[in-house]
């Protein structure tokens, strides 16, 4: 049998309270700092489960606001690309009815002229618009404006502000603005000025209405028709028929701005999603049950309490008080 | 026949034999609270009386009282040795669990201002700059946030380095402490031979030294045995005489002096005999163990994560960094480079390359027509956030090695501080084993008390009743008719 003594018994009280008031402090620490996971070894596994569910949420905060980022961009192309389309249309009804002759003065024409011009002021207006200070129709160049009047060298007129630099490789993304939108996908969230408005770097004379912007299109129906003999309706015919063909493109860029817009408020709304997964999962993962702890915490403290009564009780009696 | 005036004798051998053992129980009870006191017993023996045959011996005769045999102390040398073994073993695993439990204080995580949330903050300012290149704010945010993680690399690394400069001078002071004790115990040994040889009680000489010797136990794992009959306890290190009756060894701390030394291969930090400077060996236990396992390993290992890390972090983003061009078409030159005089990349010496906004090269494509406001090198360089090495970890990105090490650091520091804990409860064990032997009880002195002082005022009352008998006979008899 072992021996047991006064000092025995009062550091094996003392042990025991020491591991209670451990206990003690243990749950305090979790229920003040609300964290189930303080320092590393508390749960090295669960630790990394924090950290990484950290990176990806932040990762997934950062691709919630490059899909914002990209769906600002592409409404304002939208909006830029759909008035064009309009204006266009009726640019086009203009000069169909330049076509109509017999109904046609010189003023009239030279009224139509006036109109045309101010639809290409104006369309050269929305070529150039800007978001956060950026021309969305200028890819990633840091131009003022997408389209730039260059009447003093070659080549002359409408020149676009990117370099030939993106056209030598098709499949090359350069020069395009990509928004990340998960770990593996970019999307596109500009449109190639070129592809809507088309430019002038590459046209051969005044009458190749093929290879030629559409604000010297434009100009260049404005000019035939305000003609003081007779019209040349040739010109305007085939002028007419670029205008059709550049609506088109138009319209395929609008669509284009459409598809992209889809997959960005999806990508948007699984961004938003995956935010509240990761976030409830790292809750889990490292925030304190309040409850559990809490009664954990009273059945400790009952624990403590006990022990302390017992401590008092066993430390006092002693032979020497039932002796006289 | 015995003399008439033995039995007083008797009685007073008993007073004084029962006075003896009172001082005793009182120096048990007064010590009952003394750190390594070993509780005293008196041993008490009766006096035979004349039993040798011969030509007047007469008859039987009865003993001729008590006399004081010795003073033993109750304790066990066995349990002893155990509490030695045990008490070396805690103070090896509490210590390496110590330095782990300051590592994970540096590697700080999970928290806001740790490593991982730095980096964190870092790709998150890659990041933005993709949607805005051509943004200053965007790329003063890279600067300051890499920054950041230069800083925190280099806090870090400082952290550690300082560690290893404590425990160093740590390492110092226990192995001075080692030999002060040791010079104690030779002392010590010295005195209760002379004591003992004289015949003489040395049993708390012997107290003082037993606590010397499970002091230098805790300190190196040192073991000792009793070396003769004499009291006398050598402790032996790894084979060598550490103490050795009244002659003490002393040690030396031999060894790189810089944690820089320990990590370019320099001698490991261990102990020698001052005296033929011959390496002592590993050491098994003790708290010096500990401390030359966080000097040569655990804390050297911790720094090279470390640079590790910043290593990782600098040769990852410059690879990309130089593959990109900057606004103005030209191409990026490093975005992490070293501290003047340095040659590689570590924690301490990796400094940002980049100071100016504009040298950040954002742009993939070259020309200057269109990498103006392109971002697409600094998409490259956040996809670095989620490197995973394709399955290989050591060619993974700086947050997953930094991850790796965290889990590493924890699992090591949780066994480390369960093992520690355990040996604890064992040491505890061990320690309550021998003081239930060693141990003052007081209700038992009391009761001892007890019996002790009933016995001497027996004794007190046999001579009071033989005074009465020679009373009755020198003064009483003859008086007859008087």
């Amino acid at each position: 049998m072992t021996r047991v003594t006064h000092r025995t018994m009062q550091e094996s009280t003392l042990a025991n309270l020491q591991r209670n008031l451990t206990s003690m402090s243990s749950l305090q620490e979790r229920l003040s700092t609300g964290k189930n996971i303080n320092r590393a070894s508390d749960d090295p596994t669960g630790t990394v489960s924090v950290l990484q569910l950290r990176q990806d949420l932040r990762a997934a905060e950062q691709y919630s606001r490059n899909a914002d980022d990209g769906l600002a961009w592409l409404t304002t192309i939208d909006t830029a690309l759909q008035t064009t389309s309009a204006q266009l249309r009726k640019a086009q009804d203009l000069t169909l009815s330049a076509l109509n002759q017999g109904a046609q003065s010189e003023d009239s024409r030279a009224a139509i002229a006036l109109e045309l011009r101010g639809i290409k002021d104006s369309v050269l207006g929305l070529a150039n618009t800007k978001y956060l200070d950026r021309s969305v129709f200028a890819g990633t160049t840091g131009m003022d404006s997408a389209y730039a009047l260059n009447d003093t060298a070659a080549p002359s007129g409408h020149v676009y502000a990117q370099t030939s630099a993106a056209v030598a490789a098709p499949d090359s993304k350069d020069g395009q603005v990509l928004r990340r939108i998960d770990a593996a996908t970019q999307v596109r969230v500009d449109i190639d000025g070129r592809k809507a408005f088309g430019d002038d770097q590459e046209m051969s004379g005044p009458d190749d209405f093929a290879k030629m912007s559409v604000f010297t299109l434009l100009d260049r129906v404005a000019g035939l028709v305000q003609t003081s003999g007779e019209p040349d309706l040739t010109s305007i015919n085939a002028a007419y028929g670029a205008l059709k063909t550049r609506m088109t493109a138009v319209g395929a860029a609008l669509s284009d701005v459409g598809t992209n817009m889809n997959r960005l408020s999806s990508a948007q709304d699984v961004a938003e999603d995956r935010k509240v997964a990761l976030s409830s999962a790292l809750s889990g993962v490292e925030d304190t049950d309040l409850t559990e702890t809490i009664v954990q915490m009273q059945m400790q403290e009952v624990a403590y309490k006990a022990a302390l009564g017992a401590t008092a009780k066993v430390l006092q009696p002693s032979l020497m008080d039932f002796l006289r | 026949m015995s003399s008439s005036f033995s039995g007083i004798s008797t009685a007073l051998s008993g007073l004084m034999a029962h006075r003896k053992a009172m001082d005793i129980a009182g120096n048990n009870i007064a010590n009952a609270n003394t750190a390594g006191y070993t509780r005293q017993r008196t041993d008490l023996q009766s006096i035979p009386g004349q039993s040798v045959p011969s030509l007047f011996s007469t008859g039987s005769l009865s003993g001729n009282g008590v006399s004081v045999a010795g003073v033993t102390r109750m304790g066990d040398e066995f349990l002893n040795g155990k509490v030695r073994s045990q008490v070396s073993t805690y103070a090896d695993l509490s210590g390496r669990a110590a330095t782990l439990v300051d590592l994970e204080r540096i590697v700080n995580e999970p928290s806001t201002t740790g490593l991982s949330s730095q980096l964190g903050k870092m790709w998150d300012a890659w990041s933005k700059l993709v949607t805005a290149p051509s943004s200053d704010a965007a790329r003063v945010a890279v600067i300051n946030t890499s920054q950041g993680v230069v800083d925190t690399l280099a806090n870090a690394a400082g952290a550690v380095n300082s560690l290893w400069s404590q425990t160093r001078a740590e390492a110092s002071a226990q192995v001075d402490e080692a030999n002060a004790v040791a010079a104690d115990v030779a002392d010590l040994n010295k005195k209760i031979k002379s004591i003992v040889a004289s015949g003489g009680q040395a049993n708390e000489l012997m107290d003082q030294r037993d606590q010397a010797v499970v002091r230098l136990a805790e300190l190196t794992g040192a073991v000792a045995e009793p070396a003769d009959d004499s009291g006398v306890v050598d402790v032996h290190l790894r084979g060598g005489a550490l103490v050795q009756g009244g002659r003490a060894q002393r040690l030396e701390l031999a060894g790189s002096s810089s944690m820089q030394a320990v990590r370019a291969g320099g001698e490991d930090l261990h102990l020698q005999w001052a005296s033929t400077g011959t390496d002592v060996g590993a050491l098994v236990g003790g708290s010096v163990s500990a401390t030359f396992a966080a000097l040569n390993g655990a804390i050297p290992d911790e720094a090279a994560v470390y640079d590790e890390i910043a290593r990782t972090l600098a040769t990852k983003v410059n690879a990309a960094h130089t593959q990109g061009y900057l606004a103005n078409g030209a191409p990026g030159g490093s975005f992490f480079g070293v501290l003047a005089g340095s040659s590689a990349y570590t924690a301490t010496s990796i400094r940002l390359a980049v100071t100016e906004t504009q040298q950040i090269a954002a742009a993939g494509p070259a020309g200057s027509g269109i990498s103006n406001t392109d971002g697409s090198n600094a998409d490259k360089i956040f996809q670095i956030s989620s490197d995973d090495g394709h399955g290989d970890p050591s060619a993974a990105g700086p947050d997953r090695k930094w991850a790796a090490h965290v889990v590493d650091i924890g699992s090591r520091t949780q066994t480390a501080s369960l093992r520690s804990t355990v040996t604890q409860a064992t040491m505890a064990a061990s320690v309550s084993d021998q003081q239930a032997a060693a141990g003052v009880s007081l209700d038992e002195e009391t009761a001892n008390l007890l019996v002790i002082q009933r016995a001497y005022e027996g004794a007190a009352r046999v001579l009071t009743a033989v005074d009465q008998a020679l009373d009755t006979l020198i003064n009483r008899t003859g008086l007859v008719g008087r």
